[in-house]
Order: C-alpha cells, then structure tokens, then sequence
C-alpha cells in the first residue's frame, strides 16, 4: 500500500466512539423489539406458540440467510483474489463472525422441536409417516432415514459446526494479518477458499432443505439450495452498503470507502437481483407448467387466498421495481439512494422468506405480518448490534493486506 | 512540413491508379494538423492542453481505447445507453404484443391447458426479444453516432495511419475548426509534447466512382426486391392448384387405391379389384345382430321399445352409475342437470371470447321432453349421437348402454320427485349429506 | 480499470504471490510486436502445411456432412436411429452439446468483462468465434430434425397461407427464439469487437484488394477517442444483454426437457445446471483449440500459461456445479419418494445404458478433480486430456438425460432400446469438420486475438524510455 501513496492513520483503523456506542446500544433495543414481536405473536386473530414459532423461524431465515449470504461473499472474494472489496472486507467478516450468534438465535426454534413439539416439522411426529404408507410407499425410506428426529439434530450440529469452523477460519486469519503482514496468511486463505465453497454449497443446500424445505415434507425442489443462495447474497450486499454508510456517517472509513466501493455492491445487488429472479422465475416456470399434483401444492397454496398477492408483491418489488431502480449508474454511485434500495432489497427478502415459511402456518389466508416483522427487525439490530461490538475490538481495515491498496485505488467507471 | 499525398503505388489495378492520380493532382486543400505522440500519457496530456485551448473539431487517434482520455479530452456522455433502453422497452412490447395476438387473438387455440394468454409461458420469448432489440440497437446506434460506416477519410491517405492503428498515438485538429489558425495550431501542438506534427491536404474535389459501379449497384438493389415481389405476389394473389411438394414420398405411396384394379390379382383370381370381397358369411366386427330390441332399442316397425330388453335390477343400475359416471357425467352432469365439467368450461371459453366460439349447452336429463322418451329413444341416443353430442356405440357396448339408460331413468326419478312426497327420515337423511 | 501490474514481467506469471498482479503479457512485449504477431498470421502470404492438412481433414468431414444431409432429406428421418420411445435421438444430443459450447465465448467476452476479469482479453476473440461456429452446428441439428426441412420456415412467425400461428406456450418456440438471437447477438457481439483490428489490418494491407475486403469489413473505422467512448459505451451495454443472454439460452434449452413430466427431465434445478454444463464443456474447447493454436501460431507470450491456468479453474469450478446437480437430483429423486422418479435416476446409473451414465460421472466430475493441483492446472499434456474428456463427457451427460429418459415410458410395454445408425455417428463426425472448417478459416483470416484490447491491460509505456526515431522524419515529405 505504501506503493500508491495512501497512508492510512491510527484513526482511519479505529472504530470512533459514538460508532461503538451505537453497537452497544442496537443490541437491547434489538432484544426489546423482539420481544414485542414474541408478544405480538400471542394477539390477535392467529395468536398461539405456532404463530410465534414460525414468525421466529421467519426472521431466523431471513437473518441466517443473510449471514451466511456474507460467508459465501467472503469466501468468493478470497477465491477471486479480488481487491475490490478488501477496503470493505473487514466488515463484512464482522457480520460473518457471528455464526456462533446464530446458533445461540437457533435455541427458540431447536428446544420446543427438542421437547418434542412437532407444529413445525410434522414428520418429526411418527404418526405422519405412517399416514403416508398408502400414498407414497416410497418415501417411508425417506422417513426412516432422513427425516427423523436423530438424524435431524445430528445433522444441524454438523451443519453449525461446519459454518462456523468456515467463519472462524476466515475472519481470524484475516485479522491475524493485522498484526503479521504475513503474505502467506493471504495465500493460505485464498487456497483454502476454494475447496470451501462446495464444502458451503452443499451445507447451506441442506440446511435449506431441512429447515424450510421439510416445513411441507411432501414438496420438493432440486434448486431449493441456489434460491436461497441468490437471497441471500442479495440481502447481505444491501446490508454491507447500509453498514458501510453508517460506519461512515460515524466518520469511520472516510479515506478508505470510495464512491466505487458502493457502485460495486449496487452492481452485485443488481445482479442478484436478476439472479433471484432467474432462479425463482426457473422453480416457478417449470413447476406450473408441469402441474404435477406433489410439487403444485407449493404454488397453490401461495396462488390463493391471498396469498397470491403476496406473491405478485414479490414480482414487482423484489424484481421489476428494483431492476428499473437500480438500472442507473449513478443510483448506484449516490449514498442515499443506493440506501434506499439497500432498505428496499431487506424488507423484499424478508418478505420473500415470509412467503417461503408462512403459507406452512395458515394456507387459508394471510397471518397479520406484525409479529414476523418485530422479531426480523429486532433480530437484524442484534446480529448489526453484535457486528459492531465484534469489529470494535479490533482494525476496521484489514490493514495489512497487500491488496488494500489496489482497493483504495481501483476506479470503477 | 506539409504532407501531401504518396504517389500511387505500382501494383495497383489501372482504374484504381487512375483515381488516385486524379486525386493526387487535383487541387488540394487543408484538412487538418495531425501530431504525433509515442505514449498513452503523452497523448493525454496534450488532449487536456487542446481541450483548454477551446477547439471542437478535433479527435485523438488511439489504437486502443485509452482509459481516462474522456476527461482529457471533455468528451460528453453519449446518449446512446438511453437510445438503447427505448429499444429495449419496444422489443419487450413487441415480444408480447406479438405473442398475445397470436396465440390468444389471431389463432387462439388450447394447448396442455394453458390459458390462451398465458404470462409465464411469455416471458422466455418476450426476454428474448427484448435483448435481440437492444442489441441490435446498440451496435447499429454506435455505428450511427460514429457517422459510421464511412468509406473515404483523408486520414486514410495519411502514410502514419498503419503506425496510428498499431502502437502511435495522435491527435487530429481539423481546419473547419472556428478556432482553426495553422499557426497557432501548430505551435499549440508542438508545445505538447508530440514527436511529430505535419498537416494534411486533401483533394478538393474527389473523383467520381466509375459507372459500373452504379450498374453493379443498381443491379444488385433489383436483385435483392426479386424475392420480396414473389412474395408479395404470392400473397395478394388466390391459387386453386395443390402446393408445390419437393419430396413427394407422400403423393407416390406404394399401395393400390380403394376402387383402382389390379392386373395382378386379376390374372390369379379373375377379378382385378384391388379391394378383395371378403369371404362369404364374413360378419363384420359390430356387425352381428341376435335381437333387434336389444342392439337397436327398436320394434320390428320401427317404433322404439317402451321396456327395457334387458332384467332391471340393482347391479344393472348400479354398473349403470359408474358407466354414466365415466362417459355421460363430463357433459350432462353427476346429476343430470347438464351443468357438466366440459359445460362449465366451454361457458367459461364462450364468455372468454374464443372467436366464433358457440356453445349449445348440454341437454338437462330431468327436461320433459326426454321424460317423455321412451327407453328405446334414450337407448337410441347413447348409441347414435344426437345433435353435439356423438354416439358412444364405439366405446359403450350394448349391456352397458342400457345400464346407462336404467340409470338414467332413475335420475329422471330422483330429479322430480316432489319434496311433499319425502318421508321426515329421507329428508334428514338428504340434508346430512 | 485496468491496474500497473507491479510483477517482473517474466515468462512463468503463473505465480500466486499476493504482493503484487502478474503481468498477462509476458516476455517484453510491445504495443508494435503484438500487432505484428497477430497481424502477421492474417498477412502471410504462405499457407502452412499443418493448417491445409488439417483444412483438407475438415473439409472432408463437412463433405461427409452435406452429403448425409442430403441423403436425410431425399429418405427421411428414418434414416436415424430415432424411433419411438426415443424420438429424440442423436440430434437432439447434437444440438444441446454444441449449443453448450457455444457458450465459453459469449461468457468470456460478457461475464468475464463485467467481472473486470483483464484475462479474457487474450482469449475472448477466438472463444467468440468458437461460440459461433458451434451455434452454426447447433442450428443444423435441430433445422434437420423436423422432417420436411423445406417447412422449417413454420417455426417462425410469419404470416403464412393457412393463416396459422406457431404456438407460444411451446418451450420448442422459446428454444427457436433463444437460439437465433443468441447467434445474431454474439455474431454482432464478435464482429464488433473485430471492427478495429479488422482495421488495423486495413491500414497495414499493402493489396489494393486486401484494403478493399478489409476495409469494408471495418467500416471506416478510425481509431479516434471520440468514437472509441461510444464504442466502450455500446461494448459495455451489449456485455450487460450478453451475460443474461447466455444464462437464458441454455436455460431455455433445459425447459425443453424440464417443462414435461418424464422422470429424469422434469426437476427445478434444470435450469442453472444446463448453463453450468454448458460454460463447462465451452470452456473446455477453449483449452482444447487454444493449447494447439497458441503452439502453432507462436501465441505463447499472449495466452500464457496464466490464461491457461485460470480456464483449468473455471473448468473446475463448473465441473463441481455440475456434480452438484447431479448428486441433488439423486438426493432429491430419492427425498421425493416418487417411484417413478426413483426408477429414472437408478436405471441411469445401473440400467442398460450405465455405461453412459459413468462415463459422464467420470468425464465430467472425477477428470476435472485434478486441477485442484497447480502442477496439473499449468501442464499441457494434462490440461489437454481433460478438456478432451470433458468435451467427451458433456456429450454423454445430454446423451444420457436425452435417451435414458425417453427409453424407460412409464409402461414396460413401451420401453425400447436407442441404437444410433450409421447415419447418425457420420454426422456427428462431420458436424465437427463444419466446426473445424469455419473455425480454421478464422485463424487465417482474422485477427484472431482482439489486439486492441490485449494492449490495454499491458503495462503502459513511460514516456522518458523511448527515445525521437529517425525513420519518422524520412517516412514524411
């Protein structure tokens, strides 16, 4: 970095105090807004422990997906050997450390299922299984083997292990060079980068598939994985944008983080944009015109009533608006708009994961959305909350990477 | 120093040397000041230096795009991303548009149940079309902005064009520049670090093409509208004779025709129909009649039986049921009401506005007119077909087909049997279910 | 964009130190020797023995291939192994292999822009025009294919005599649709990218009839700044409808199959999975056409071992995406509990054609695996067996979803066994030498590494190095 002549100051590595205040206190108003949310669940027309279970499994995905969403950016980022996003990267590894987090968030969805309660995951019940023997005979393999309690939490405690070995890996190493500069640290993430991508393709595919796949456990779909991927990725990148900002409206970054930076996490926000649209479009497109009675359940149930209008919500604000929006250079370029729709891609997954969860809950007709978006708000502010204390303790650039400086340099036009 | 223009080399064809010579020595005049730089960062420097001077008419030559010279040299932005999104939002209407009247409009026809206009089945061609249209738009709006294609440049004639296109680097300031002064140009360009200034004339008056090649142009453009008037022909115009077949495996079958003779079963049997009689006493399949009532539901004067031929009991209506259920339900209704699945959906369609679409709806089993039929009648009907609805003597055989006519008989019953009549327990009974 | 490559410029840039980028040029180039090398091939005047012996080989197999055409059209489809089930044979298998190749060069020229990847530039023009001739393949198959090929014209919406229209809701049209723009654009795509070396070649020809044909084809293009900001414009514009492109064709491709209801077609992961395999197998004909054309033409220093390396990763990369999708319509077939979808997925791997099926798994997800080796990755002789088996493997893989599928009905008494004739192997062969024919008349004839764009990711020259040269002066006046 010294070659192009920018020196970054003690200050510039520092997180400023009033950031780190704001870090401090997202993390209880995040809890007192989820709690409200919990409240939420147990009023009105569809109160109850289930409605609060699935609002919770609801904001869970929607912040797991965005969490791992980062994981697999990271990981691209060391894979590529890019230097585009190193400025920016330490960052993103504050939100990719906090798989641990997850975990801990996981315990109101795990413990109920632990003590037996199967309003979620029906075929943790045995008596679904055996309901099935008549029509489908050849899925009661499937139950004996798959779905089954014992299996199930032997498998998320792989999952979990994996995630997190994968993040810890990633943000340690990273912030290890801080200290070193030592370039084989660079080199030891980059190789390590690619056989971890498949090793995270397959688990988040089959955490997908077990956690919101099974909700239904007749329906199916091979590209179950690739849809939350394209979500995901989607979601973080809107929310590094929105993270970046505030570290900056903090006046952290101010020499680092460049108006190209952004334009390159619009950029990925507008291709994944396409790119979710592309996969939802393919599941959509070949399940209705198949019409085959196991998968069309999926669709039917989000086709009517009104659900359907959630659905055409989703077509229009988590594709053609966006698109259009997006579209222009200098939307991309400009802090607040760029923000804007950063905000406007988080409420459209959320809102996407809501259409994945809920219809499971009540197919009859739309549940009052309060609860799902109290508990996704104040679980978003913890996991944000939590991604500034973890970045506080330490550079906010990763300093000493040799390719910091072709990232305070690049140009983007 | 001034560059005027090579003499023609030697190997070139006799009418392209007279053009050059007749370029070459009619009058010249100045087309611009052209300096030479060895380095991208050269040529940008001085672009900023011609930028500040204030000219227009002037352009740096660079054999590769050269990134930041835009600035260098206060180029605009071009519009053409915005000519290409109108292209884009035509070739997505017209992808649609296009699909819609055809499919839903112009030639409207069902296929694996999909609606007539059918949105997610669209989107594939409409996509298609909408990228065919940008792209398109995009090069040929390149071309157009650039004033491309252009056929003669003077700089084409400069001797440094070769060395401009692989590795110099130049910039052109034209004499119709208003600020144009050749002095002051040159001693502009000279100061900005060029290895190289020199100014170029151009012939005044270029020669003309020669005349052949307006032949060959004139001739070439009659060419190309030779398809397009047969085609135009053809379509203006109403033929009563057979398409034209290039491969005629289709009209040239190897196989005698239904009355044509056939010299060969003629020498071996005497009788030259192709079509051989069959063997006497053959009964043809469906042929065999053992009781008039019973296959054709009529007496031996033509009158249609009032009984049934066959012994009514539960089993016959029972099998009467399923079979009505199978065959008759689609049309007339689980209950007779002629309210069936094919109704409901031909109603729909007809409402839709299938173009001349007409719907005659099924008949209601419990009408009086068909209270009135005798069974032979009904018999009849289920065997023969009548008005829309085709004879199922194909797929129905006669057992069955009287089963049918029993049954009913029976929703007949069901459908007009006053509710006064209903015994407390029957009417519980109805309303529970 | 492109930044001062800080690395010595040696002639092993395949180094992974992080401290600095390696150069993509190597061994002292200069913007003057990369025109001449590559201009220098369109300019020679002799022709190469090894060029006209492999020309002659090629045009022998388009012969074969024009001939078996014609004997088609004057017999009928019967001459092909197709027969019912299998009513989609070889040809089809045909045409969704080359189209797969045919998309290396349009993902070069488009994504790998997009994604700054500087490297593409040395190898993005001839992928473009392997891109091309394999969609020229491609076309032959399915136009082929419907029977009475002098009716093809039916597939498009053209008024006609019978006042009918093709149907739209027909993933066969959207194929007929996504084909034709996918050739025009990239022909488009291609041409414009030639425009200024075509150019280049123009101001250099010393013919008068070399200047004519050249210089129509550049259309008097003048290397000026101001037309070289809208050509970037209209470049960038056409790799941002390229790369959706790219994805929707093959995409439209896999709805041919995954729209139905047979076992084994109709599964959602179709889609991403058809254009991962394709960009698989184009990639892997890059390697194999770009090893053997870097050799002979004396490209070394322009698609160096770096190039090479990065299309070995690709390879891998979409070589796991395609195992991905493989094993998650095994997981999934089982998951669903469908016997009929069960039955599909078993009777590939141990059925009557599980020869097929594992040369596929073989070819395309066990070879690829040692380029997680750098020692493979920048070896000529192993990256060109894989690429070979690759290619091999891409073309079993269409065969194996194209016939296993159709060859098991859901009734027994309409199973059946695909055997290809004679007829069938011939024109694969000779679809091959169209490829070869069309490709090797590029190499001589155009300027087969985009030379403007090579020049801009190579380090800028300092202006105190090169001294004032004397030819200038005597060159003027």
């Amino acid at each position: 970095m010294a070659s192009h002549g920018i020196e970054l100051t003690e200050s510039d590595l520092r997180m400023p105090e009033s950031l780190r205040g704001l870090g401090g206190k997202l993390m209880p108003i995040g809890a007192v807004i989820a709690i409200i949310g919990v409240a939420l669940a147990f009023v009105g027309a569809d109160s109850g422990f289930k409605h609060f279970q699935f609002a919770y499994l609801t904001a869970y995905a929607f912040t797991m997906t965005i969490v791992l969403g980062g994981l697999i950016w990271l990981l691209i980022q060391h894979v590529f050997r890019a230097s585009w996003a190193v400025a920016i990267r330490r960052v993103g590894e504050s939100v990719v450390g906090l798989v641990p987090l997850m975990l801990v968030l996981f315990l109101p969805i795990l413990v109920p299922i632990l003590m037996h309660d199967d309003s979620m995951y029906k075929w943790l019940n045995h008596s679904y299984a055996e309901n099935d023997a008549e029509f489908l005979p050849n899925k009661q393999v499937v139950y004996g083997a798959y779905l089954n309690p014992t299996f199930f939490f032997g498998r998320l405690a792989f999952y979990f292990a994996i995630l997190i070995f994968l993040s810890r890996f990633f943000t340690k190493n990273s912030v290890a060079q801080d200290e070193t500069g030592d370039l084989a640290t660079t080199r030891k993430m980059e190789k390590f980068s690619a056989p971890a991508i498949p090793i995270f393709a397959l688990t988040l595919t089959f955490l997908g598939l077990d956690l919101l796949m099974s909700l239904d456990p007749h329906w199916f779909s091979t590209i179950w994985g690739v849809y939350l991927f394209a979500g995901g990725m989607m979601s973080f990148c809107s929310l590094l944008a929105l993270l970046c900002m505030t570290y900056q409206k903090h006046g952290a970054l101010k020499n680092v983080v460049r108006k190209d930076h952004y334009h390159d996490l619009g950029k990925l926000m507008f291709a994944f944009v396409i790119f979710w649209s592309y996969i939802a479009f393919s599941q959509y497109i070949l399940i209705w015109y198949a019409h085959i009675p196991e998968e069309i359940t999926f669709f039917d149930k989000r086709q009517n009533n009104g659900w359907e209008w959630v659905s055409v919500t989703l077509i229009f604000g988590h594709f053609a608006i966006p698109l259009l929006g997006l579209l222009s250079k200098h939307v991309k370029r400009h802090k607040p708009t760029l923000a804007f729709w950063a905000v406007w891609l988080l409420v459209m997954h959320l809102l996407d994961m809501f259409w994945v969860v809920m219809p499971n809950f009540t197919s009859g007709h739309v549940p009052l959305p309060f609860a799902t978006i109290a508990l996704a708000v104040g679980m978003l502010a913890i996991v944000v909350g939590a991604s500034i204390r973890s970045a506080s303790t330490k550079s906010i650039v990763a300093r000493r990477d040799p390719r910091l400086g072709e990232s305070m340099a690049y140009h983007n036009v | 120093m001034d560059s005027r223009i090579t003499p023609s080399e030697s190997d070139d064809p006799r009418w392209i040397a007279q053009l050059k010579d007749h370029d070459d020595n009619s009058e010249q005049e100045l087309f611009a000041v052209v300096a030479e730089y060895e380095t991208p960062d050269a040529v940008m420097a001085a672009c900023e230096k011609v930028r500040d001077a204030g000219f227009r008419d002037w352009d740096a030559i660079t054999p590769f795009p050269v990134h930041g010279i835009d600035e260098a040299m206060g180029t605009k932005q071009s519009i053409l991303p915005w000519i290409v999104l109108g292209a884009g939002l035509t070739g997505a209407t017209v992808g649609l548009t296009l699909q819609w009247w055809t499919n839903a409009v112009g030639y409207p026809f069902l296929i694996s149940g999909k609606p007539m206009f059918s949105l997610p089945a669209n989107i594939p061609v409409t996509f298609e079309v909408t990228v065919l249209f940008s792209a398109f738009t995009a090069f040929f709006a390149m071309l157009g902005l650039n004033l491309l294609p252009a056929f003669y440049h003077p700089l084409f004639r400069h001797p440094r064009m070769a060395r401009y296109s692989s590795d110099r680097f130049a910039i052109v300031i034209e004499a119709k520049d208003k600020l144009f002064d050749r002095e002051k140009v040159e001693a502009l360009l000279k100061g900005s670090g060029s290895i190289a200034n020199e100014v170029l004339f151009a012939p005044a008056k270029r020669a003309a093409l020669p005349k052949v090649f307006h032949g060959i142009g004139i001739v070439a453009t009659l060419a190309t509208l030779i398809p397009l008037a047969f085609i135009a022909k053809a379509r203006f115009t109403h033929s009563e004779k057979p398409r034209i077949h290039i491969i005629q495996d289709m009209d040239m079958q190897p196989k005698f025709k239904t009355q044509a003779p056939n010299a060969l079963l003629a020498g071996l049997w005497g009788d030259q129909r192709a079509s051989l009689l069959p063997v006497e006493g053959t009964i043809a399949r469906g042929e065999y009649v053992a009781d008039e009532r019973l296959h054709y539901g009529q007496e031996d004067d033509g009158t249609f039986v009032t009984s049934f031929p066959v012994t009514v009991d539960e089993a016959l209506i029972n099998r009467g049921q399923e079979r009505y259920g199978i065959y008759c339900s689609v049309c007339h209704g689980m209950s007779g009401d002629g309210n069936g699945t094919v109704n409901q959906r031909a109603t729909a369609l007809a409402r839709f506005g299938g173009k001349g679409m007409a719907w005659a709806p099924p008949a209601r089993l419990s009408d009086e007119r068909i209270l009135l039929q005798p069974v032979g009648e009904l018999y009849n009907t289920v065997t023969n077909g009548k008005n829309n609805m085709k004879g199922y003597a194909a797929q129905i055989p006669v057992e069955d087909r009287w089963a049918i006519v029993a049954y009913v008989r029976a929703l007949q019953k069901a459908a007009t049997v006053p509710v006064d009549s209903l015994t407390d327990e029957q009417r519980a009974e109805l309303q529970s279910n | 964009m492109s930044l001062e490559r800080v690395m010595p410029v040696g002639l092993d840039n395949t180094s992974d130190d992080p401290s600095g980028r390696q150069a993509l040029i190597v061994n002292n180039n200069t913007y003057e020797s990369i025109t001449e090398k590559v201009c220098g091939v369109v300019e020679d005047p002799r022709i190469d023995k090894r060029w006209l012996a492999m020309f002659i080989v090629a045009l022998g197999g388009l012969g074969m291939l024009f001939s078996l055409i014609v004997y088609l059209i004057a017999t009928g489809v019967g001459v092909w192994g197709n027969n019912m089930p299998v009513a989609w044979g070889w040809p089809i298998v045909n045409f969704v292999f080359w189209v797969g190749i045919g998309h290396a060069g349009t993902l070069i020229s488009a994504i790998l822009f997009l994604l700054r990847q500087d490297w593409r530039t040395s190898i993005n023009r001839f992928a473009e025009a392997m891109t091309i001739f394999a969609v020229v393949c491609a076309g032959t198959f399915p136009g082929i294919h419907v029977g009475r090929i002098w009716l093809a014209y039916w597939l498009f919406p053209i008024p006609n005599q019978m006042l009918m229209w093709p149907n739209f809701r027909s993933p066969l049209l959207w194929d007929v649709f996504a084909v034709s723009t996918y050739a025009s654009v990239s022909t488009v795509f291609w041409y414009m990218g030639m425009i200024p070396d075509i150019a280049t070649i123009r101001d250099r020809a010393k013919h008068p009839l070399r200047r004519l044909a050249y210089g129509v084809l550049a259309l008097g293009w003048r290397q000026n700044a101001r037309a070289w900001h809208r050509y970037e414009k209209a470049y960038g514009i056409l790799a941002g409808l390229a790369t959706p492109l790219v994805l929707s064709v093959h995409t439209i491709v896999s709805f041919d199959f995954a729209v139905s209801q047979l076992p084994g077609w109709h599964t959602t992961i179709f889609p991403p999975y058809f254009v991962a395999g394709a960009i698989f197998s184009g990639f892997a004909m890059v390697v194999t056409l770009a090893v053997p054309a870097r050799a002979m033409y004396g490209m070394k220093d322009i698609i160096t071992m770096r190039h090479l390396e990065n299309m070995n990763k690709v390879i891998l990369a979409t070589g796991m995406m395609v195992g991905y999708a493989y094993a998650m319509e095994f997981f999934i077939a089982w998951y669903g509990g469908n016997r009929y979808e069960q039955f599909a997925f078993i009777n590939r791997a141990t059925g009557p054609y599980f020869w097929a099926y594992w040369i596929m798994v073989s070819c395309n997800v066990l070879s690829p695996q040692v380029f997680w080796f750098k020692k493979a990755r920048t070896s000529i002789p192993i990256m060109m067996v894989v690429a070979i088996l690759v290619n091999i493997g891409m073309w079993f893989e269409r065969f194996v979803i194209t016939v296993t599928s159709l060859s098991r009905d859901f009734m027994p008494s309409s199973w059946g066994y695909f055997k290809p004739t004679l007829v069938d192997i011939g024109m694969l062969v000779g679809s091959f030498g169209l490829f070869f024919t069309l490709f090797l008349l590029f190499l001589r004839f155009l300027p087969m590494i985009a030379m403007a764009e090579v020049k801009t990711v190579m380090n800028r020259p300092k202006q105190e190095e090169s001294a004032e040269r004397p030819e200038m002066a005597a060159s003027l006046n």
